[in-house]
Order: C-alpha cells, then sequence, then structure tokens
C-alpha cells in the first residue's frame, strides 16, 4: 500500500515535470512532443549512483557471483523439488485426471441427467406451452365466443329494445288513438250537448220571439210618451197561461204601466209548451218582461 | 155639479180569481222553480191601436127608454170621436152589469175589452140627478177611476162630457178635451135668398149649439180669449167694411176693438188674453199689428209690401206666425214680437195658410195645397217635417183641440162647408154634421177651469 502511494506520488512529480517540461518544450520551439515513460526502479537507481560506489560495485559483483552459485544450487535444489513436485503433481494429476473423469462421468451423467431433465422439462414446457397455447386457443374460443354472445346479447337486448320500443310505440299510438277516439267521442258530446244546448237555445229564442211577438201585439203604446221603461214579473204554467203579473220596476207612467201588464194578460196564453218536464228545462215559469218601445 | 170619488167595493167574482192566484202563487213558491230566473223578454215595439172600451148603459131605475140622457151613448162616441178609442154596442156586450159586484171580468177579459164603465142614473132627492161611475181595469180586474157626480137635468150632457174626459186622461195620461166648446160661423140662405151669418157656440160634440149673434153681413174669424169667457170676431158692417169685435160669452156684451181704415182682421188672442193680434191695413198694406186690450196701443210687426196676415200665437207669447205673400206664394212665417226679420218656416208646396199652434208649441196646423185642392197638415217645428193629415179637396179653418188631440177644421162636403175633425196623429177623421146650412171657421176653445 505505502508503495502504491508512493508510486503515485511519484507520478504525480513526473507528470508535473513532464507537463512543466511540456509546458516549456512548447515555449521554447514547436517540437514534436517526446515523452518517454521509463521504469521507475532504473531511474531511482541512477539517481543513487556515484564515484565512491565502485567499490560497492564490485563487491556487489562478487556478492553476485555468490548470489549465482548460490542461485544455480538453489535452482538445483529448486528443480529437485521441481521434480518431485512434477511427481506429485502428475500423481495429483492423475488423481486429479481421474477425479476429472470421474467427475466428467458423473457430469456427463449428471448433464444427461439434466439433457433427460431438460427434454422432460421441455416437453412438459412444449405440452405447458401447448396447453397454454390451447388454453389461449380455447380462451380465445371462449372470449370469441363470449364475444359473439355478447353481440349476441347485444342484439338480443337491441331487438328487445326496438321491440320494446315499437311495442312502447305502438301502445303510446293505441294510446294516441284511443285518446283521439275519447277526444272524438267527448268532441261528439260536446257537439251533441252544443247541439242541443243550440237547439235548446233555438227553441228559447223562437219562444221568446213568438213571446215577444204576442205580447207587443198586445202592448198598446197609442199616445203614450216615449222613452219609458218598466219591468214585470211573470209567472206562467205548462200551456202558457198567465197566473201573475208583477209590477217589478216602474216607469213612473201609471199607464204605461198598466198598458204593459194589459199586453201581458192579454197575450195569455203565451205560445209555451204545454210538456210540464219541456217546460221546466228550459225553466219557462218566471219570466222578466223588459217595456221599452223605441 | 159635484164631483166625488168613490171606492172600488166588492167584486166576488174577482176576490176568488184573487184567491185562487194567491194560492197557486204559494204551491209555486214551494218549489224549486219559484226563484226570479228564466227568460228576460224586451218588448221594444208596440201597436197605436184605438184602446177598447166597453161603455155599458148606466143603470136606471125608471121606465126603460126614460133615462133623461143616454150617458152611455155621449160617451161612447166621444171616446170613439177622439181616435184613441173603440167601443162596442151594447147588443154586443156578454153582460151589462151597472155594479162593481156583478161585473165577470172574464166574460169581458174573452172580448179583449180591456176597460169597461159601468154606473147607474138616478133621480135625486132634491130634484136633479145622482150619477155614479166606474172605470175599471179588465185585465187587472180592478177600478181605475170612480165618482159620484150630482147633477142638473140641464148639466147631465156636460157631466157625460166630464165623465168622458175622466175616462180619456186615466188612460191616456192626457187631459181630456170633451167638456169643452167650439165656436163657428154658420151661414144660411133665407126665404129671399139672401145670406145670413151667424155667430155659434157649441158642446165640442157638436151638439147644445148656441146663437151668439146673427147677421146679414159677413162674419168671419172667431178667436176664444185664453179664459174662455171672449170671442174676438171679425164683421161686415155696411158702408164701413171689416170691423173688429170682441163679445162677452155669457152676457153678449160686445166691443169695437179695431175699425181702422182698410181691412180689419183676423184677431187671435195673445195666451195671457192682454193683447190681441189683427191684420190692419191703416197704412195701407196689410200687416201684423198686437192691439194691447188694457192701454188700446197698436204695435206693428211686420213690415213688408206684402200681404201679411192670420196671425197666431205660439204658446210662450213670444212669437208670431202668420201668412206672407212675400216669396211669391202664400208661407208661413214667423216673427218675434221683440222685432227682427220674419223668417220663413214652410217651403213645400205652393200654398200654406192659416197657420194654428199645437198647445204643446211642437207643430203647426195649416192649410197646404195649391192647383184647387187644400188640405189641413201639421208642421213639426223641430223637425220642419210636414205630413198631411187630411183627405179632402178643400179644407180650411184648423184649430186645435186644447189637450192638442185632434184639429177641428172646415171642409167642403155635399151641402157645402161643414166641420170635420181628424186626430192630430192623421189617424182618425170625422165629419160633424150639425146642422142646415153651411158651417165655417171652427175655434176650439179652452179647456173649462179646473
Amino acid at each position: 500500500m505505502w508503495f502504491l502511494t508512493l508510486r503515485s506520488g511519484f507520478y504525480s512529480v513526473v507528470l508535473h515535470a513532464a507537463v512543466l517540461t511540456l509546458l516549456v518544450v512548447n515555449f521554447d520551439a514547436p517540437r514534436p512532443p517526446v515523452f518517454k515513460p521509463r521504469p521507475p526502479e532504473n531511474i531511482v537507481e541512477a539517481v543513487k549512483v556515484d564515484d565512491k560506489e565502485v567499490e560497492k560495485e564490485l563487491q556487489r559483483l562478487r556478492d553476485q557471483e555468490k548470489a549465482k552459485e548460490q542461485a544455480l544450487e538453489n535452482k538445483l535444489k529448486a528443480i529437485e523439488k521441481r521434480a518431485s513436485e512434477t511427481e506429485k503433481k502428475r500423481q495429483a494429476e492423475e488423481r486429479r485426471l481421474a477425479a476429472a473423469r470421474e467427475k466428467a462421468a458423473a457430469e456427463k451423467k449428471k448433464r444427461e441427467q439434466a439433457r433427460l431433465e431438460e427434454e422432460k422439462k421441455a416437453a412438459a414446457e412444449r405440452k405447458r406451452i401447448e396447453t397454454e397455447k390451447a388454453q389461449a386457443q380455447a380462451e380465445l374460443k371462449r372470449i370469441e365466443e363470449k364475444k359473439q354472445k355478447a353481440e349476441a346479447e347485444r342484439k338480443r337486448i337491441e331487438e328487445e329494445k326496438r321491440k320494446a320500443e315499437a311495442e312502447r310505440k305502438r301502445l303510446a299510438e293505441e294510446k294516441r288513438k284511443q285518446e283521439e277516439a275519447k277526444a272524438l267521442q267527448q268532441q261528439l258530446a260536446r257537439e251533441q250537448r252544443e247541439l242541443e244546448q243550440a237547439q235548446q237555445q233555438q227553441t228559447l229564442q223562437k219562444l221568446t220571439w213568438e213571446i215577444s211577438r204576442k205580447v207587443s201585439g198586445n202592448f198598446n203604446k197609442v199616445g203614450l210618451p216615449q222613452g219609458l221603461t218598466c219591468k214585470l214579473a211573470v209567472q206562467a204554467i205548462p200551456g202558457g197561461e198567465v197566473i201573475s203579473v208583477t209590477l217589478s220596476e216602474s216607469s213612473g207612467n201609471e199607464i204605461f204601466d198598466r198598458r204593459a201588464i194589459t199586453a201581458v194578460e192579454k197575450a195569455s196564453p203565451l205560445p209555451l209548451p204545454a210538456d210540464p218536464a219541456l217546460f221546466d228545462r228550459l225553466r219557462l215559469r218566471n219570466f222578466l218582461f223588459t217595456f221599452a218601445p223605441e | 155639479m159635484t164631483v166625488t170619488g168613490i171606492a172600488m167595493g166588492a167584486n166576488a167574482a174577482s176576490a176568488a180569481k184573487a184567491l185562487a192566484k194567491g194560492m197557486l202563487w204559494l204551491l209555486l213558491a214551494a218549489g224549486p222553480a219559484a226563484a226570479q230566473e228564466g227568460l228576460e223578454i224586451l218588448i221594444d215595439t208596440g201597436v197605436e191601436d184605438p184602446l177598447p172600451i166597453a161603455v155599458v148603459p148606466f143603470g136606471w131605475a125608471g121606465a126603460p127608454g126614460s133615462a133623461p140622457l143616454d150617458l152611455h151613448v155621449t160617451i161612447a162616441n166621444n171616446l170613439e170621436r177622439s181616435g184613441r178609442f173603440f167601443t162596442i154596442d151594447p147588443l154586443e156586450m156578454p153582460q151589462r152589469p151597472t155594479d162593481y159586484s156583478e161585473v165577470n171580468f172574464r166574460d169581458w177579459q174573452l172580448l179583449q175589452m180591456e176597460n169597461l164603465v159601468i154606473g147607474h142614473l138616478k133621480e135625486a132627492a132634491g130634484g136633479g140627478f145622482d150619477i155614479e161611475f166606474r172605470l175599471l181595469d179588465v185585465y187587472k180586474e180592478t177600478q181605475i177611476a170612480g165618482f159620484r157626480i150630482a147633477a142638473t137635468g140641464k148639466q147631465l150632457r156636460r157631466t157625460a162630457h166630464r165623465i168622458s174626459d175622466i175616462i180619456f186622461e186615466k188612460l191616456t195620461g192626457i187631459r181630456g178635451a170633451f167638456d169643452t166648446r167650439i165656436a163657428y160661423v154658420t151661414v144660411k140662405k133665407d126665404s129671399a135668398g139672401a145670406e145670413r151669418y151667424a155667430l155659434q157656440i157649441a158642446d165640442a160634440d157638436g151638439f147644445n149649439p148656441q146663437v151668439l149673434l146673427e147677421s146679414t153681413q159677413p162674419l168671419l174669424s172667431p178667436a176664444w180669449s185664453p179664459d174662455g169667457r171672449r170671442l174676438a170676431y171679425v164683421l161686415f158692417e155696411e158702408r164701413r167694411g171689416s170691423t173688429v169685435f170682441l163679445q162677452d160669452v155669457f152676457t153678449g156684451a160686445r166691443e169695437k176693438v179695431a175699425a181702422h181704415e182698410g181691412i180689419n182682421s183676423a184677431p187671435a188672442f195673445s195666451p195671457d188674453g192682454r193683447r190681441l193680434a189683427m191684420t190692419l191695413s191703416k197704412e195701407g198694406n196689410p200687416e201684423i199689428f198686437v192691439l194691447n186690450l188694457e192701454d188700446k196701443s197698436l204695435q206693428r210687426i211686420t213690415r213688408h209690401r206684402a200681404i201679411d196676415t192670420e196671425p197666431n200665437w205660439s204658446p210662450d207669447g213670444a212669437r208670431l206666425v202668420f201668412t206672407s205673400d212675400r216669396g211669391g206664394s202664400p208661407q208661413i212665417y214667423e216673427a218675434d214680437l221683440r222685432g227682427g226679420q220674419p223668417r220663413r218656416l214652410t217651403f213645400s208646396g205652393s200654398y200654406s195658410a192659416r197657420p194654428r199652434h199645437a198647445p204643446d208649441g211642437g207643430g203647426l196646423a195649416l192649410v197646404y195645397g195649391g192647383n184647387g185642392v187644400y188640405q189641413i197638415a201639421y208642421l213639426d217645428l223641430q223637425s220642419r217635417y210636414l205630413s198631411v193629415l187630411t183627405n179632402n179637396r178643400l179644407d180650411e179653418s184648423p184649430s186645435f183641440s186644447p189637450n192638442g188631440s185632434m184639429i177641428i177644421y172646415a171642409t167642403k162636403g155635399a151641402r157645402g162647408s161643414e166641420l170635420a175633425a181628424v186626430s192630430a196623429d192623421g189617424t182618425v177623421h170625422q165629419r160633424l154634421a150639425l146642422q142646415d146650412g153651411e158651417v165655417r171657421e171652427p175655434a176650439w176653445g179652452p179647456f173649462p177651469k179646473r
């Protein structure tokens, strides 16, 4: 760790120097940048070389020779060691191989088993898929059917609705017709009533006219002053006989009043129906005569 | 003559019927139809017919035919002559009741007689007569009027006229004018063939004529004073010409009021009786003058070179109508007594003359015509409508009855000039053949004092 830290610190120095150099070089002349990184060990050794160290070098070379011998010896020992190790290794290898074979066989078997398993699995999967597919199909079909059914239902409902509408319309029409018929009936009844009323009115008008004519024909206005009016309440019985004449509003002229009373009395029997029922229906018992000759 | 009102008295039949009616009333009142409802009928027209009335012969206790006067005949004739009534002959009557209790109204209703007159005549204990009469309403089955009158034999005819007046007024609302008199001039030829003139007064029905004055000289234009006491007339005096006189009807005393040079004619009393309008030609041309009878002063009314004559006073005394030919033919003009230009009133026809105001001032009776035909006409002063009332060839001298319902006039008949009457509406015409000879210039007198 410390090494890495040192190295990075070193790199940082170098990089700084390099960058500086680069900057200087760049300022000095437009040369292509040269950057030759060297391994850090050499730099360190180079830095540590000086004149007094030759001896040290020689020593170092002797040491080095000695180290080489040592190293050869070590090397032999190492080869030997390595050979035994290799044997050990071969044996180990063999064991390893056997184990491996075993392992491979087992693995093969396992693989086979797995394959079978796989196949079985695949078959199952296929089957599942197929089932699923079938299910999907079935579902689809079901959905389709449902859709159709829904459609049919919709149609049915539509139809029902249509029918209901038609029925409603029919009923409405029927009702309308009934109402029309009723209205017509009422109209007819009303017309009948009106006709009867009109007939009654006509009868009354005719009676009024006839009575008026008869009474007028007996109302002698000779020599009477003009502009006089009197009212008489008259009671009659079926057949027209006048049974009472009452002066209900005097003209203020005794003679005028008397002539009016005489006119009604002389006109008795008034032209009125003899049938008591008709007489009462037309309300003919009481009259009010207004004498106002022009 | 004394007149006393009498009460209705009892009538069994009518009471029974009233009772029956009352019972019906009660029955009806209990029914549902008793309420006042039902038809309302307007009678806006009527007829104008004479009123049917039966005047039943009055009861008389004496021998049949010995009654001093058939009152019912005088009354019925009066009523008929007025044009307002028609009567039936006693022979057509279903009964002849003289008392109220005897009347069977039903019988008279069947005959459609609206009114009934019954009564009786009795000799009074102290001389004279008692007359009782009732006017009955046949349909109401009740009495309209009832009176008891005491009269002398001489007053009987006048009593009949008074009864007629009462009936007339009760049934028409107009005062009767039967108890009035007319003045007129008669012309007869004597055995020598000379004309003899007489001024006479008679009852309005022509009875009881009295001669006021006889003359061989023409007598003209009698005119009544408003109080009926005096007559003004024109008499031709020998060598003098026409003179206007006033004569007291009762005493015969007479007075000459206009004897000027020339014409003195057509006198007419003012409504207050104090002035006399006349035609005088004393200034050369006939003009209308008014003579103040109190101070004898004369006021000249017209001033025209044409003939202005026949003045007649308006009822208010403020104006005079007269005949003038200032427009080329005789026409009626009106002059205001306060002055101003007379205005012309008649425009149709070639002849309108002798105007006489109706008592109500609403119109004039006049002689209208031309080409030899002269008839009595009525000019309505408001509408200016002129209606011809008669259908004769030569009518003259119209004069209104004081109630305005009739006009008496003279007309040329088979025997010369005679009196005729027409109802003011022109519907009833009759001749009053009074006596021999010609009758001219009738003047209807005023109402007697009530």
